[in-house]
């Protein structure tokens, strides 16, 4: 039914073969970096126009093979590092979302079953019997959360929420071992813990009093209480960059230099994104 | 808080005068009373008992929120604080312990400095920065024998020294160019866009597998049947067609993502019933369907599918490059010629507890905001990734 594969040297003919194609179908697309191509464009215009941007690109693509690359060229690395960047924050995004996923229907479990323990030795270890309504409601309550928990099971729904959260980075990693990358969780300190904890308490309550004051009391925004309360919005913003979860390249494959780059260019990154929210907020103020 | 111990100072402080003033004024009495003195005593003794009141009212009116209040106001306040006083303190030997390694590096020879860079320069989105190659093997930093200038890798310590002159310090290598940062991390062009990427997905031992005798098929279920009657010979065939495990929701989760479209490398009059049969089972569709007919034949090789034909407009959607295409196969000759797209899985015949479309969800879920798949995918062949 499907194509068979063939012998190796048939198959490294298709390689080669392949290898010559590729650069050339890149030229078509291929979405250039945002703010490299700002950079790019600064450059050639100081060079004389647009057209030198299409003229350096497309020279760059065709002619760059092994060589060391221009100074003006986007690196194939820079372009990599940055989509490795997308790639990592939608995979921690999904992480958090399935670990508070998980902490949810625990939650919810562990309060059911509480419950159902209670009714059950309420009716059957108490010294004195049950008797009556209370009785009754007892077995209700007993049957009523055996039967939610046998459809929650049964509905796939114990699957979905627990049983696939837990496995999240197992799995993860099982599907991106082929490209070489791992996903690991970094474990912060207690006193960044704290940190954070204090950091989200106040950004809270911060933001509660905004709307207080805003809301409830009609004081402009450019009142002097909100805004001393807009500014420990801004100073008490939660960390960034790899905190919880990364994505780490496979020592095998990739040399130490890159691991390294992949790794400086991440924090780098973040801490200009940091500094970008820091700044923005006040002087919108 | 000072305002809080301000007041209970400032008026338990002055209970107190009044008190020691009222014991005073007794003692006087006394001596008064000795003197012989009747009408000035009686009076006195009426002022006293006034102020005694006075001293008791406010002790009791302020029993109560010293006591219920102010102290255990302090008491929290001395707790909340008690883990800042320790996490101040943790900083600082950590900061004098790095302090100390610092200076025993630079006694001992070549160093690593921080990298120095202007505040704007962090700011602005597009400016770069390339940290030149050291002389050691597998390290970013150089140590530059003109000028003795090193500069550190270290990203968040940067900030902490930031004295040195900037004009040659960039981040980035020879090998691997200038790093350039993007302003914004996922562009609004691919955010914000209605055109969604393409996700092609091959079908046999990929999503299904098909045998013409059911006997042969571990699983319990006997599986769908389709009868395939091919109009050239005009014999009719019956297939058992059985879906690998999660398929459906494989489809219908990625089929939210991606425009998805279904290659495959069998004949069309078999592969148009199991489509249909797969569309029937999740809530999606596939925008396009491709056959036997649209792959390359080479000899010797087989069938390889050339993604250039997917690039095409779909019924809702325009033209895509072959940045946003992604081929899921199980069969590396179907994707020679576009490897930087190919996500290969393993193919799969009858395991029941196979679970590698699972495995792939997140990353398809995450590969749906990259500005170029194959980027990313192109990882699979290690460093070669970097010197294209």
């Amino acid at each position: 039914m499907i194509s068979e594969i063939t012998s190796d040297g048939t198959r490294q003919r298709v390689a080669a073969m392949t290898e010559t194609e590729v650069p050339s179908m890149k030229l078509e697309t291929g979405e250039a970096l945002d703010g490299p191509r700002t950079s790019t464009s600064r450059s050639s215009y100081a060079n004389g126009g647009t057209g030198m941007v299409e003229r350096k690109r497309s020279n760059s693509r065709t002619s760059s093979g092994r060589n060391v690359k221009s100074s003006n060229d986007i690196s194939s690395a820079s372009k990599i590092f940055r989509n490795l960047l997308i790639l990592e924050d939608d995979l921690r995004n999904q992480a958090h979302k399935q670990k508070v996923l998980r902490w949810q229907f625990t939650i919810f479990l562990s309060c059911l079953m509480g419950v159902a323990g209670f009714a059950f030795y309420e009716l059957y270890f108490t010294g004195e019997s049950v008797k009556g309504l209370h009785r009754y409601a007892l077995q209700f309550v007993l049957l009523f959360i055996g039967v939610t928990v046998a459809l929650f099971h049964l509905g796939g729904e114990y699957r979905r929420t627990i049983v696939i959260p837990r496995k999240f980075f197992t799995s993860t990693n099982k599907g991106i071992r082929q490209f070489n990358l791992k996903l690991v969780k970094v474990h912060s300190t207690w006193n960044e813990r704290f940190t954070d904890f204090v950091r989200f308490t106040s950004r809270n309550v911060a933001r509660l009093n905004i709307s207080v004051l805003t809301g409830v009391c009609r004081l402009s925004d450019s009142n002097a209480l909100v805004t001393f309360w807009t500014s420990v919005t801004v100073r008490s913003q939660p960390r960034i960059g790899a905190v919880d979860v990364k994505l780490v390249l496979n020592p095998r494959s990739f040399s130490a230099e890159v691991r390294e780059g992949w790794e400086i260019y991440r924090d780098e990154f973040w801490a200009r994104e940091g500094a970008r929210r820091r700044v923005q907020v006040p002087s919108k103020t | 808080m000072n305002a809080l111990s301000y007041i209970s100072s400032n008026l338990v402080v002055p209970l107190e005068k009044l008190n020691r003033n009222c014991n005073d004024k007794i003692q006087d009495d006394e001596r008064d009373e000795n003197d012989g003195t009747t009408r000035l005593k009686s009076v006195k003794v009426v002022q006293d008992e006034n102020s005694r009141f006075f001293v008791y009212f406010w002790m009791v009116v302020l029993f109560l929120p010293r006591y219920l209040v102010l102290r255990p106001i302090q008491f929290i306040w001395w707790l909340i604080c008690s883990p800042l006083l320790l996490v101040e303190y943790g900083v600082k030997s950590r900061l004098k312990k790095a302090e100390k390694k610092r200076e025993s590096v630079e006694e001992n020879g070549p160093v690593l400095r921080a990298i120095s860079e202007n505040d704007e320069d962090d700011l602005a989105g597009g400016d770069e920065i390339i940290l030149q190659r050291d002389a050691v093997k597998g390290s970013l930093s150089k140590a530059s024998g003109s000028s003795g200038r090193r500069q550190s890798v270290t990203g968040r310590n940067r900030s902490s020294a930031r004295s040195e002159c900037s004009s040659n310090v960039v981040f980035g290598t020879k090998r691997m160019g200038r790093f350039l940062f993007p302003k914004k991390l996922i562009p609004k062009s691919v955010l914000h866009a209605e055109r969604r990427k393409r996700l092609v997905v091959d079908l046999d031992e990929t999503l299904i597998h098909s045998a013409s005798r059911s006997t042969s098929h571990s699983n319990s279920s006997q599986g769908h049947m389709v009868e395939v009657r091919f109009a050239i010979s005009g014999v009719s065939t019956l297939y058992y067609v059985h879906k690998r495990p999660h398929c459906d929701l494989f489809l219908s989760k990625v089929s939210k993502w991606y425009d998805l479209v279904v290659f495959t490398a069998s004949m069309k009059e078999y592969a148009d019933p199991v489509i249909d049969w797969l569309e029937s089972s999740f809530s999606g569709r596939f925008a396009k369907r491709l056959y036997r007919n649209n792959c390359i034949l080479r000899d010797g090789v087989g069938y390889i599918k050339d993604l250039s034909i997917v690039c095409g407009p779909l019924e809702n959607s325009s033209n895509v490059g072959l940045g946003e295409v992604i081929l899921v196969d199980n069969s590396p000759v179907s994707y020679a010629m576009n490897v930087e797209n190919a996500i290969q899985v393993e193919g799969w015949i009858s395991d029941p507890s196979d679970n590698d479309l699972l495995t792939l969800l997140p990353f398809l879920e995450a590969l749906r905001h990259t500005t170029d798949v194959r980027d990313i995918l192109a990882l699979k062949n290690g460093e070669q990734a970097f010197l294209q």
